[in-house]
This record gives C-alpha cells, sequence and structure tokens, in this order.
C-alpha cells in the first residue's frame, strides 16, 4: 500500500520522538477493526470522482474549479484519485458532467453552461 | 453481510430453554402465592421458617465476625433465581444464613452466604457489586406485601448493603487506577456530576440503603439513612450485618418493639455473575420473631476448660495405667 | 407487551409500554456524503457535557468510520449477528416502499430487538461492551498505520469507507427505556428527547446492554449511567441568544462540513408523523425519502436519518439503512429542484428550521449527472424559526472568491 510520509515536528531536535510500537495482539489499546472485501465490481475511483465531482457541480463550481481539486495535493481523496488513474481518468470524469472541455479554454466558463456571472465575484 | 466478529455474549437457544425449565419451576411457586395473594389469604406470618431475635445483653457492634452470633443459631433460608418480573436472572447462592439479635431498642441482623470472589468495585461498565439485602412489610400486623417489591397498598421496607458503596467511591480514573492517566479536568464542580446534584444515593459512600417500595419499578431511597450495614469477607463467604433502631423512621417503614413478630426476606447479589436489580437470589418471607430470650452465655471457657482438663485426665490416667500394667 | 405501531417498518411491533402522549419528536437529517471526520461535533458535545472525571471515555457524539471502526468496538456488527442468530434466516424486508407515512419502505418481517428477546431474562436482545470496547472513539482507515522514530505513516485510501455520525436517536420506541427496571428512562412529549432521571438511575446498567446504539454509558464516578441529552435547553429555547425559539444542539450547530440539519416534527399518537412538507426533515424523510434511519429493523424506530453516501457498496448500505437506500441515492445524486436547495439550507442558523421556501432563481448551469442532462437553478431557500420569523437565506450557487496565491494564507 502507498503510503504518505507525514513527519512531527516536535518542540526541541531529539524532544519526544514518537517511540515505536509493533503490534501486540494482548495489548487491550490495541486497534481492532472490521474489514470488509470490496465487491469485484466495484469502481471505488470511479464513485469516488462522480460523487466530488457532482457534489460540488451542483452547487455551481466550474469544471476548471474542480479540475483544482484533483490537481493540489493538500486535497488528498480527490488528488489520490489523480496519482492512481492519471489525469486522463480525471479528465473523463469532468467530460462525463460538464461535456467534452474545447482544448485551449484557459477560464473554462465555456464548458459552464450558461452560468451567470456573480457579481464582485470569480466561481472558479 | 456476515460479520467477521465472533461474539460470546449471545445469547443461544440453549440458553432460552434453560430459562423456560427454570421459569417454569418457579412460577408455579409464583402462582400458588399469587392466588392466595388474590383469595386473601394471608397469612400473619409465613411459615416457612422462623428467624428469633435474641436480646443481647451487650452492644454487639456491627462487626458480623465476633461477639455474640457465634453463640446463636442462625436459620437456613433457601434461594431461588428471582423469576417474577424483567429482568430475571442471579441463582449463585443457593441460601443465607440468617441470624438476629436485638439490643437496647436496636435491632440487628445478620446474613451470611457463600461467595468466594469479592466484587467491591463497580468503576468499571463490566464490574458488579456483591450485595445483600433484607426487606419487611411496611407495616407488622398488617397482611404480607408481595415479595417482589410489595403492592400499591401493602409496601415494603428494604435495608441494602452494597460491597462497593461500604468501600467508596473513586473520584477520578488515576484515583482508581495508579497507571491511569487524565490530562487535566477542567471543572470538578458538582454541576457536572447530575447524579450527586440531585442527591442520588449511589453516590454517597454510605455503606446501607433505607428503601421504600409499592410495587415494580417504585422502589426509592429515603432522604434519610436510618440503616447500618457493614460486611466482612473472610476468603469465601461474606457475612454482613445490619441494624436499625426500633421507632418507625417514616412512611413505609415498620415500628419494631420487643414482641414484634414480623416477616423477613433476603436478596444476595454475586458481582462476580453480573448480578444487578432483579437479577438475584432471592428467599421467601420468613417469620421474624423480635422475642424476650437471651443471647445464649458465652461457654467457651468453659469448653476450654473441659477439654484441657479432659486431656489432662487422659494423660494421666494413660501414664498411670502404662505404669501399672505389668 | 403491548403492540405499537412502527412507521420505518411499516407493521405493528410489541413493545413494553403502550405509546403516549406525543406532540413532537426531536429529529436530524445527517447527510454523511459530506463529512470529513473533523470531529468537531463531538468536541463541541465532549466541551460542553463530558469533561468530569469519571467521563473519559464517554462521548455522546461521535463519528466513525465505517466499516472499519465501531465505538464501542463493532457495536453494529456484534448486534446484527445476535439478531442473526436469534432469527435465523428471518432479518428480511417484504413488499415495496409505498407514497405511504405508515410504510415508506416496506414491510420488515423479521424480529426486532424486542421480538428476539420473547423467552429470554431479558425484555431487550442486547449486549454490555467493555470499557477496552470504548477507548477507540474514531477507530478507522484514517488511523496511522505504524508509529516510528521518524513519525507517523498515514494510509492512503484504496477500499470504499465512509463517516458515520453518531449521537442518540431519541428513538421512539427506546430500547433504554424499555429495559430500565427502575422506571428511571422517560421521553418527553413535548420533543420526544429521551432522558435518564439521575436521581432514580441505580446504575444497572440495563439501558447500555439494551440501546442497540450504545449511546448509554455508565459513569463510574455517580455509579449512574448518562446519555445524550439533545442539549434540551437549547431546544426549549431557554439559551438567551435564540429569542425563545428552539436552537440546534451543540453538536448540529458546530457542523463546519454543514452536513447535520436538526427539526422538531410533528407527530401522531402513533408515532407516525404529521403531514408538513413545509418542514425540511419531513420533506427530506417522507416526501423525498432521502433520508433514511439508521439499523431500522432492531425496531426502535431511531430519529436521526442519514442520506447515504452514493459510493459505498449497497449491500452493505441496505443492511445499514434498509431498503430505501437505492431510491434514497438516486434522489440524492439527481436531487430535485426544491432538495438542491434544501440542502444549502444546512448549518444556515443555529435556530431549528421549522418550514423553509424555495424562491426560483436563474439557470445556473447545465450538466449530466448520473447519465442524464439537467439543468441547474440558481434558486434562493428561505428558513423560518418557531415563530414563523425569516431565520436563513441562501442561495443554490455557492458563491466562490478566488484569492491571489501570494495572499492565499491562514
Amino acid at each position: 500500500m502507498a503510503e504518505f510520509h507525514v513527519t512531527f515536528h516536535p518542540g526541541g531536535p531529539a524532544a519526544a520522538a514518537p517511540s515505536a510500537k509493533e503490534l501486540e495482539a494482548e495489548d487491550p489499546y490495541e486497534l481492532v477493526g472490521l474489514t470488509f472485501e470490496v465487491p469485484p465490481d466495484h469502481d471505488v475511483d470511479l464513485l469516488m470522482a462522480r460523487t466530488f465531482v457532482e457534489e460540488y457541480a451542483l452547487m455551481g463550481y466550474s469544471r476548471p474549479a474542480l479540475r483544482k481539486l484533483f490537481e493540489t495535493p493538500f486535497y488528498a481523496g480527490t488528488h489520490d484519485i489523480l496519482v492512481r488513474r492519471g489525469p486522463a481518468y480525471v479528465d473523463s470524469v469532468l467530460d462525463e458532467v460538464f461535456g467534452a472541455e474545447v482544448p485551449g479554454d484557459e477560464a473554462g466558463e465555456a464548458s459552464a453552461g450558461a452560468a451567470p456571472a456573480d457579481e464582485g465575484t470569480s466561481r472558479g | 453481510m456476515r460479520t467477521t466478529h465472533a461474539d460470546d455474549d449471545t445469547r443461544t437457544g440453549g440458553r432460552a430453554r434453560r430459562w423456560r425449565r427454570r421459569l417454569g419451576l418457579v412460577a408455579t411457586v409464583a402462582v400458588v402465592g399469587a392466588v392466595a395473594h388474590i383469595a386473601g389469604f394471608q397469612p400473619a406470618v409465613s411459615q416457612l421458617a422462623t428467624v428469633n431475635a435474641y436480646k443481647a445483653d451487650a452492644d454487639p457492634g456491627m462487626d458480623p465476625s465476633g461477639g455474640p452470633w457465634a453463640r446463636i443459631p442462625g436459620v437456613a433460608v433457601p434461594m431461588t433465581a428471582q423469576a417474577t418480573t424483567y429482568p430475571f436472572g442471579g441463582d449463585a447462592i443457593p441460601a443465607v444464613d440468617v441470624r438476629a439479635l436485638h439490643y437496647n431498642g436496636q435491632l440487628f441482623v445478620r446474613v451470611e452466604w457463600p461467595d468466594s470472589s469479592v466484587n467491591d468495585s463497580t468503576f468499571g461498565t463490566t464490574l458488579f457489586a456483591d450485595a445483600a439485602a433484607v426487606q419487611f412489610p411496611a407495616a407488622t400486623g398488617s397482611k404480607v406485601p408481595a415479595l417482589c417489591m410489595g403492592q400499591a397498598d401493602t409496601g415494603v421496607n428494604i435495608w441494602q448493603w452494597r460491597a462497593d458503596t461500604e468501600a467508596g467511591v473513586p473520584q477520578t480514573l488515576p484515583e482508581e487506577d495508579p497507571d491511569g492517566v487524565a490530562d487535566h479536568y477542567p471543572i470538578t464542580d458538582d454541576l457536572g456530576y447530575p447524579a450527586r446534584y440531585v442527591g442520588n444515593p449511589f453516590d454517597s459512600t454510605g455503606a446501607a440503603q433505607n428503601l421504600v417500595a409499592e410495587g415494580f419499578g417504585t422502589l426509592t431511597a429515603t432522604p434519610e439513612h436510618p440503616v447500618n450495614a457493614a460486611g466482612v469477607h473472610d476468603g469465601n463467604r461474606w457475612a454482613v450485618v445490619f441494624s436499625r433502631a426500633f421507632p418507625s423512621p417514616g412512611e413505609g417503614q415498620p415500628n419494631l418493639t420487643e414482641g414484634t413478630k414480623t416477616d423477613i426476606a433476603v436478596a444476595a447479589w454475586n458481582g462476580q455473575h453480573q448480578d444487578r436489580n432483579g437479577q438475584k437470589s432471592v428467599s421467601q418471607f420468613v417469620s421474624l420473631d423480635i422475642g424476650d430470650e437471651p443471647v445464649p452465655p458465652d461457654r467457651t471457657p468453659w469448653i476450654v476448660i473441659l477439654l484441657v482438663g479432659g486431656l489432662f485426665v487422659g494423660v494421666i490416667a494413660s501414664v498411670v495405667v502404662w505404669r501399672i500394667t505389668p | 407487551m403491548a403492540k405499537v405501531y412502527n412507521w420505518q417498518l411499516g407493521r405493528e411491533m410489541e413493545y413494553p409500554y403502550a405509546g403516549g402522549d406525543r406532540e413532537r419528536q426531536f429529529a436530524a437529517v445527517f447527510n454523511i456524503n459530506r463529512c470529513i471526520a473533523c470531529q468537531t461535533c463531538t468536541m463541541a458535545c465532549k466541551s460542553t457535557w463530558t469533561h468530569y472525571p469519571g467521563q473519559e471515555l464517554m462521548f455522546w457524539n461521535n463519528v466513525e468510520t465505517k466499516p472499519y471502526g465501531g465505538y464501542p468496538r463493532s457495536w453494529d456488527a456484534k448486534l446484527l449477528e445476535m439478531q442473526e442468530t436469534l432469527d435465523p434466516g428471518g432479518q428480511n424486508w417484504a413488499g415495496t416502499g409505498q407514497a405511504d407515512v405508515r410504510s415508506p419502505y416496506g414491510r420488515f418481517d423479521g424480529k426486532t430487538i424486542f421480538e428476539t428477546a420473547n423467552g429470554t431474562s431479558e425484555r431487550v436482545t442486547g449486549y454490555l461492551p467493555d470499557d477496552d470496547e470504548w477507548k477507540a472513539p474514531n477507530n478507522g482507515e484514517d488511523h496511522g498505520t505504524k508509529m516510528g522514530p521518524d513519525g507517523a505513516k498515514l494510509p492512503v485510501h484504496q477500499g470504499w469507507f465512509f463517516y458515520l455520525q453518531r449521537i442518540c436517536n431519541h428513538c421512539s420506541y427506546p430500547a433504554c427505556l424499555a429495559a430500565c427496571p427502575r422506571n428511571a428512562i422517560y421521553k418527553r412529549k413535548e420533543d420526544g428527547i429521551v432522558l435518564i432521571d439521575q436521581e432514580r438511575c441505580r446504575g444497572y446498567r440495563k439501558c447500555v446492554a439494551a440501546c442497540p446504539y450504545k449511546k448509554s454509558m455508565y459513569r463510574p464516578t455517580t455509579r449512574t449511567s448518562e446519555k445524550c441529552i439533545a442539549c434540551y435547553p437549547r431546544i426549549e429555547g431557554q439559551d438567551p441568544i435564540s429569542d425563545g425559539v428552539p436552537m440546534e444542539t451543540r453538536c448540529m450547530a458546530s457542523c463546519i462540513g454543514k452536513i447535520r440539519m436538526q427539526g422538531l416534527v410533528q407527530v401522531e399518537a402513533d408515532a407516525t408523523w404529521t403531514h408538513d412538507p413545509r418542514n425540511p426533515i419531513y420533506y427530506m424523510v417522507h416526501v423525498e425519502k432521502v433520508a433514511l434511519p439508521l439499523y431500522p429493523q432492531f425496531g426502535t424506530q431511531p430519529n436521526i436519518y442519514y442520506i447515504p453516501p452514493r459510493w459505498a457498496p449497497r449491500e452493505y448500505l441496505r443492511q445499514m439503512f434498509g431498503p430505501g437506500v437505492d431510491a434514497a441515492i438516486e434522489k440524492y445524486a439527481n436531487p430535485s429542484r426544491e432538495l438542491l436547495a434544501l440542502l444549502q439550507l444546512f448549518r444556515a442558523t443555529r435556530e431549528v428550521i421549522f418550514a423553509f421556501d424555495v424562491i426560483p432563481g436563474p439557470v445556473a448551469q447545465t450538466l449530466n449527472v448520473g447519465g442524464r442532462s439537467r439543468t441547474i437553478y440558481d434558486d434562493t431557500v428561505v428558513g423560518y424559526d418557531a415563530k414563523g420569523r425569516e431565520v436563513a437565506r441562501v442561495k443554490v450557487v455557492e458563491p466562490v472568491v478566488t484569492r491571489p496565491g501570494s495572499i492565499n494564507s491562514i
């Protein structure tokens, strides 16, 4: 499994580094969870990507704004999908919802349908 | 979904069947009792057994292990699982030994039962305490109330002792568990302890509660604390002494005196078996006779003298016999 | 046992008490699709009600990761397994949902937790978790996989999962109330809030064992059980800033993900809901049927309604929310104009919204949603408090301000 690596930055150089701990089955504080098989025909990435895109699109978000959610690594859920499946996959999901992107359309407004301009704000 | 987690708390059909058998047995007793009750057949006192409260000539104190208690006979009162109302259960204690005496206008009742484990902490969701209770009709000389919590017109008075309340209430996690760590409690006023704020008796540290009831679900602790109780565990058995002054402290509590004939029933809980509330071992009502018969004198010194004397005579005799034997 | 009507099951069922007086019922809709498990709700509750000695493991509000986590551990899987054991092969739904407040999800033919307890020593089927089981209030896929000298590692999600936000359901037929041998638990007719009388409670923990959602908890420093009180002073309008009208609970009002909307619905004597489509909770539960009860098959008629997560496997969701899942997700993924507007009213005000109106607006954009072309309108939605005063007015299209990168800093 791919893993993010997060480093703690405690107060001092050697101060309070977290101690290493291997799994102990008898430890009552050891976390115990339930796992379930993902059904074979269940494309999680597609379902998640569509959820993200449609949730925001229904609130008036534009295509370029949504594309940024995938590109920025700080949006872990969407960015993971981009890393895992590639930009073409993300674009295909966006295409499905917004219609095919016009090449070179920087602002993306053309593909966002008949969105009225909001006074004083730029929606994406 | 099929879960991947096995659970040992699952009740099985086998347990349910066992319950039905058990219920069938006790239901017979309950039906007989109910019919007698409805028919107005109210014995003045129950006839299963009589506990005599002997008259003591010195203050027995609250120690169940010593003094006059060894000199009066115990009455073995059989116990069964409570099976009249939900939740049923509790058959861990087959019988209790009941003794009683009175001194200077004070009734003392001693209850002893086998229990190899001490459960005197309820500081945990699955921890339950050993406990015992004695129950009296609210008024002496009236008809006998229903065994379980009485009924609307004839109540009961219950004195309950609990091992955990006698041991006291730990106030914080670290106090109960030396390894426990709590970062910080920003506020610790009584408002954050709603039970304490409204005077719930379990938040006090007293060992005994005095309760009145007139039917299921009506059990209520009195605001006053006229009952004392103290328990001692000797490694295999609990012995608990209850005491209260003769005059009735208030409504729903019997007025006692020398010459009173009333009834007493006993309940006991084994915390190890998660007994609590209706899950308990209960007795029927037995008679309680507060008489003028004195506590038998302490014959221990005479027995010792006789034993030592007998031994001495025996040794002398053996020596003499050995000497004169050719 | 009395017979009562449970509309979530579409049938009568056995319950120890006949229905009492009912006027209004505390209810809420939680939109699982929008929860990010920030636990702000959890901390709002904890810092208000349960920060005293003896409440260390007590979270009246918690957010857990499904299916992995549970607070207490495996609470739902354990009870489902017990129910399956006691009612083998019987935990099934029959019939189809009708446009009827009396049986919107069809009929549940299996046994409830009250019915499987028949012939046992208890009134309700349940179990008492031990203290260890309460020690991981949000044990989930987000938890660090390994602690080492270099730091902690966080997993990257590859499976499906979702967050489940849980408070007391203030059930119409509470299992805690049914199991209490002390008559120490009561349900208020004016708002349906279920409370434990701290004076009468004797700490038997029958409610802890009976509550299927495990939202009654034992407190060792008072030797009594405590539970979510639905922030009742706020519901009663006692808070000075609410001007006498009901205010949302602390957990609802603090939700930064805007996933929660709380309400009070009018109920009939048989605990069905009085027709009131202007009430947002009624509208989502009974008109759109987009929000569903949690484990309705347990039979307590819980009153927190969930918009199910659209990406999770349906079989799992059907077990959790009943047979209404597919229709609910369909409604949510491609919402009606009115529902889309109403979703924007979530967390728009701290007052409890008793009625809402939608004012039509211009076309915003055209999309393909759920494989169908549709138009999004920038409608305006207005919410009204208990006195009929306007307390919120928002639009469908979220205003977005893009700041230059140079000042894009918190």
